[in-house]
């Protein structure tokens, strides 16, 4: 009330200046008027009490500033001047300003989309009421493994584990379960002729209740929808989906979609902000009933008591509950769950390994995400990484500012003098650095918002074309963080000069030799500019080792053996269960799609294959091989691929022994199998391992299977794996029902492979136009995927570091050049009296290479504690690399002197007379 | 009570001049001379503290101010008590004198 009264009167007394100004006038004038004549009624002359009421007036124009300085009208006023007075100072100096402001645009703006992707990936909640209620159990990569015992946390539950914990837990008001991975589907729908791949997400009836969402249309899925297995062919799509394929239609909820060949009732649209519990690179077009498995995956089913482990949990807390008891409750009903289905009885070790079992139960509030995992770290690093490019940024500006603040002292001594305060003219200086900074930030916030698309597209690099929840809209977290950032930015650059002027004497600065004076008690004066030149050095040095250590971590990755021959291989990603082929038709298939495919020019071999050479997640199974007893607790698996004809040839996988699966080896013929090295080491350490036979512990793959060759180690799945692993390839052709499907095609080129990618999507289409090919890439880009994290970071650490290199040249630039100037007098007398050029430029010279090796000394324990915090992160070297220390030490040495080197010219070039005539 | 004029004690002008004007409405130099005469000279208010207190007081709605013609018929901004000035008078009254008689009882001491 109060407030708004003096908003308006302010607001009033603004608008009507000249009014408010005269009326003062007047009012002064009549009461110095009253004064005169009520002292000449005391006896006074004219004249006198004149004088006497001048006196006691004192200047008008002062009272007239007290009474204008008593409404926050004033301040508001003084505080726009000050605006305008450093915008005109901006303009005054535009190089100074264009580089301050671009710096700090670099600095806040990197920042602010590094910032924005962490905000995307850990800090939003999911669009659901309530969401700080939700609790995930674990946190583990989508993934599937086959019964048993897991190896202390558990994370992937089965099917039956959630219909056990449904009925009888009492901590939550719900628990869903849901697929850990997205299942990819073939739609039509009355207005697509032809079936579109589409993301589907398998999740129990309470889902949506459990979480809290509603839908925007129609139902969303309900708890009788996951009752019994295949009863329920019903579908909720996303908002997206809805619009794009379903062309907005209302009338949309009751109609029937064709999924896998099946009609599907669509019963309800979601709202456009909800995009399901995991954040990834693509979210879901569709949730189906988990019931409704078998027919969305067209695999045997997996709900089965005892069944695989393929689900994830969520629940929504009940008000009150402890954390800790439903921790404990849901790990007992884990391990009693385990300890039922185990063989009995029981053995000692199943026991021991049971009660290790655990079920982590964490906060829940942002959902589920494979992308989080894979890139928390590495945002991390990189936040650390663009907060040192914005405090050289600072450094530079301290530095820019602290120069201009001297040579502004005359300005501010004789404004000083004139009778400003200290106070106003340090609020000045303030101002002109909080504009810098916001205009910095409001440009680093548009740079951000298109840097962060740069990196929103790169995370989601790997999606075969769907929608990302991931956005580089900046929300209220990061506008505030922006606007946090440059606050902070303008006080870490602006305390510096603003502090400086506050201790300005007025009369020293404005005597005649100032200048002389200013450059001899340089000293002391230029030490803050030098500390904050060597923590550039410092700052800089580190960027580069850090950027160093990736880059070279990234060509370890890519320079190393992967064990095949990564160029010219095309790999085609098919689903023959999409054109609804069965298992008895494959085979033939595979031959027409082989004989068809080697025949295009320029292909020079092609195979199939279940999984790609190389690739998250893979098919692992015991094996018991004839003849070899195990030792107590050995280890039996191994890895398995299933192959076509040709593959170790296509994918240069050398043979070591024996043969490669071939065109013979069918579905008649005697079951073949072909082992890596370490496989055939370990199991067979006298090299007696062809002619062996084994069987699987996978009871879908039947029969013994005789080793007819060995092949050379490769990596499998990981990049970064050191250790090698055990692999088996079984002729795809020789396994039935759902393990007879490849889903990959490989193709050896003569030439660039990206070129035959036509020619395959027309072959394809000849021999079964309904037979969809889901995604083409060459192998080297599926391996450089594998190691998008790698490449992310380490580009964007170089990128940054070269960012803050340039930046503390320029500073370094400047900080020398403005030295030189200020001694251009010194210096002057120095050349008259006799010195060489030379030793002035040694002179100038020497001062930045103290600066420098301060520096370096300095920077390299501290580049050396930054490698270890990022250790974790470096592949095949260490974290004290010699060569990348030195090649920073070097290369900050290096432009370091490139830098220095011009100002002591220029020294070498001042001509005395105009030197000492300089004042 | 002799020699030069003392200084008002700090935060009291406001108080004094919404007495002053409790009696009827004044302008400016009223308010002054009025304030030295009641204190027989011993406080004499200058403009340079006057008028930045009246802006003050009128901000805070404490007065009002309306230009009115004057007994010799010039024009002359006129202020006046408003009720929250009347208020605002009497809070301040009783605070003083309870401060007042604080005062006197530790200097008697």
């Amino acid at each position: 009330m109060t407030f708004m009264r003096s908003f308006s009167s302010g607001i009033k007394a603004l608008l009507h200046k000249q009014q408010r100004s005269l009326d003062l006038d007047e009012e002064l004038h009549a009461f110095q008027e009253d004064s005169v004549q009520e002292k000449m009624r005391h006896g006074m002359t004219d004249g006198q009490a004149r004088r006497a009421a001048r006196v006691e007036m004192g200047s008008t124009e002062t009272v007239k500033h007290k009474v204008r300085a008593s409404g926050w009208e004033s301040t508001a006023e003084s505080i726009w001047q000050d605006i305008r007075f450093s915008l005109r100072m901006m303009a005054k100096s535009p190089g100074f300003t264009a580089v301050a402001i671009l710096s700090l645009a670099l600095g806040i703006g990197a920042n602010t989309s590094i910032f924005t992707l962490i905000n995307n990936l850990m800090l939003k909640s999911l669009p659901v009421t309530n969401p700080q209620k939700l609790v995930a159990f674990g946190k583990e990569f989508g993934g599937g493994r086959i019964a048993g015992i897991p190896n202390g946390p558990m994370d992937l539950f089965p099917y039956d584990l959630y219909q056990q914990l449904q009925q009888q837990q009492t901590f939550f008001q719900g628990i869903t379960a849901f697929a850990s991975f997205p299942t990819m589907v073939s739609v039509r729908t009355n207005t697509t002729a032809a079936a579109t791949p589409s993301i589907s997400h398998l999740v129990s009836g309470n889902f949506f209740s459990v979480l809290g969402a509603e839908p925007f249309l129609g139902r969303a899925l309900l708890p009788s929808d996951t009752e019994s297995p295949g009863r329920n062919p019903v579908a909720v799509v996303s908002y997206r989906y809805w619009q794009q394929t379903l062309s907005a239609d209302p009338s949309a909820i009751g109609s029937a979609i064709t999924i896998n060949g099946l009609p599907f009732t669509v019963v309800g649209v979601m709202p456009a902000k909800f995009y399901g519990v995991d954040l990834n690179q693509e979210s879901p077009d569709l949730w189906l009933p988990l019931t409704m498995q078998a027919e969305v995956m067209q695999q045997p089913t997996m709900l089965t008591p005892n069944g695989v482990q393929w689900l994830h949990f969520m629940g929504r807390r009940k008000p009150g509950t402890n954390m800790k008891q439903a921790q404990a409750w849901v790990t007992a009903q884990a391990q009693q769950y385990l300890r039922d289905h185990e063989a009995h009885p029981l053995s000692a070790k199943a026991s021991e390994q049971i009660q290790k079992v655990f079920v982590e139960l964490l906060p829940g509030e942002s959902g589920i995400s494979n992308l989080r995992n894979l890139y928390e770290q590495p945002l991390h690093i990189l936040m650390g990484v663009v907060i040192l490019v914005l405090l050289i940024a600072c450094a530079n500006l301290a530095n820019f500012l602290l120069a201009r603040a001297a040579s502004r002292e005359r300005e501010f001594s004789t404004r000083l003098a004139l009778g400003s305060s200290r106070i106003r003219i340090v609020r000045q200086i303030l101002t002109e650095t909080l504009l810098l900074s916001f205009i910095g930030g409001a440009l680093g916030l548009l740079l951000a918002f298109w840097g962060t698309r740069l990196l929103i597209g790169f995370v989601t690099s790997g999606a075969t074309g769907g929608s990302t929840a991931l956005s580089a809209a900046p929300d209220l977290h990061v506008l505030a963080f922006t606007f946090g950032i440059s606050v902070l930015t303008a006080l870490l650059f602006g305390i510096a000069p603003a502090l400086r002027i506050s201790r300005i004497g007025v009369a020293p600065t404005l005597t005649s030799n100032a200048r002389t004076a200013a450059s001899s008690g340089g000293r002391s004066s230029r030490l803050l500019p030098n500390i904050l030149v060597t923590s550039q050095v410092v700052l800089s040095l580190m960027l580069l080792a850090v950027a160093g250590l990736f880059l070279r971590t990234l060509r370890n990755l890519e320079d190393q053996d992967f064990g095949f021959n990564r160029t010219n291989v095309l790999l085609v990603n098919f689903n023959p269960k999409f054109a609804g082929y069965k298992a008895a038709q494959l085979n033939g298939l595979y031959d027409r799609i082989l004989s068809r495919v080697e025949a295009i020019p320029g292909v020079k071999s092609a195979t199939l294959s279940g999984a790609p050479p190389i690739s998250r997640g893979n098919w692992i199974a015991g094996i018991s091989i004839k003849g070899y007893t195990a030792a107590p607790e050995e280890d039996l698996s191994t890895l398995i691929n299933r192959v076509g004809p040709r593959f170790f040839e296509t994918m240069g996988i050398a043979m070591l022994q024996g043969r490669p699966i071939e065109a013979q080896d069918t579905a008649t013929s005697p079951q073949v199998v072909i082992v890596n090295q370490t496989l055939a080491n370990h199991f067979f350490p006298h090299g007696d391992a062809i002619g062996r036979r084994f069987t699987l512990a996978e009871p879908s793959v039947k029969g013994e299977w005789e080793i007819a060759g060995i092949v050379r180690d490769a990596k499998y799945n990981n990049p970064r794996d050191v250790k090698l692993e055990r692999m088996i390839y079984l002729p795809v052709t020789q396994l039935t029902d759902d393990d007879n499907y490849a889903y990959f095609m490989e193709l050896r080129t003569a030439g660039d492979p990206v070129k035959a990618t036509a020619a395959v999507r027309a072959a394809f289409a000849e021999i079964d136009p309904n037979l969809p090919i889901l995604q083409v890439r060459t192998i080297s880009q599926q391996v450089g995927h594998l190691m998008d994290q790698d490449q992310l970071i380490s580009q964007l650490s170089i990128f940054f570091s070269l960012l803050a290199l340039s930046l503390a040249c320029i500073g370094l630039y400047g900080v020398m050049s403005y030295n030189v100037a200020r001694r251009t007098n010194e210096i002057g007398i120095r050349l008259a009296l006799g010195s060489q050029p030379g030793g002035v430029l040694w002179m100038i010279f020497k001062e930045s290479l103290l600066l420098l090796a301060i520096g370096i000394a300095i920077g390299i324990p501290a580049t050396l504690a930054a490698g270890r915090m990022i250790q974790s992160q470096l592949f095949g070297l260490s974290p004290s690399d010699p060569l990348t220390v030195f090649a920073a030490v070097l290369t900050i040495s290096f432009v370091t002197l490139i830098a220095a080197y011009f100002p002591a010219r220029r020294a070498t070039k001042v001509d005395p007379v105009v030197a000492l005539r300089y004042e | 009570m002799t020699g030069k004029p003392s200084d008002l004690i700090q935060g009291t002008l406001e108080m004094l001049i919404l007495k002053t004007l409790a009696l009827e409405p004044m302008h400016g130099y009223g308010v002054a001379l009025r304030i030295e005469q009641i204190s027989n000279g011993v406080f004499r208010v200058n403009p340079g503290s006057l008028f930045p207190a009246l802006s003050r007081l009128e901000r805070a709605a404490r007065i009002k101010a309306e230009w009115r013609a004057t007994e010799n018929n010039r024009r002359a901004k006129y202020y006046l008590l408003t009720d929250q000035g009347r208020k605002a008078l009497k809070e301040e009254t009783q605070q003083w004198g309870r401060q007042l008689a604080a005062i006197t009882r530790i200097l008697e001491a």
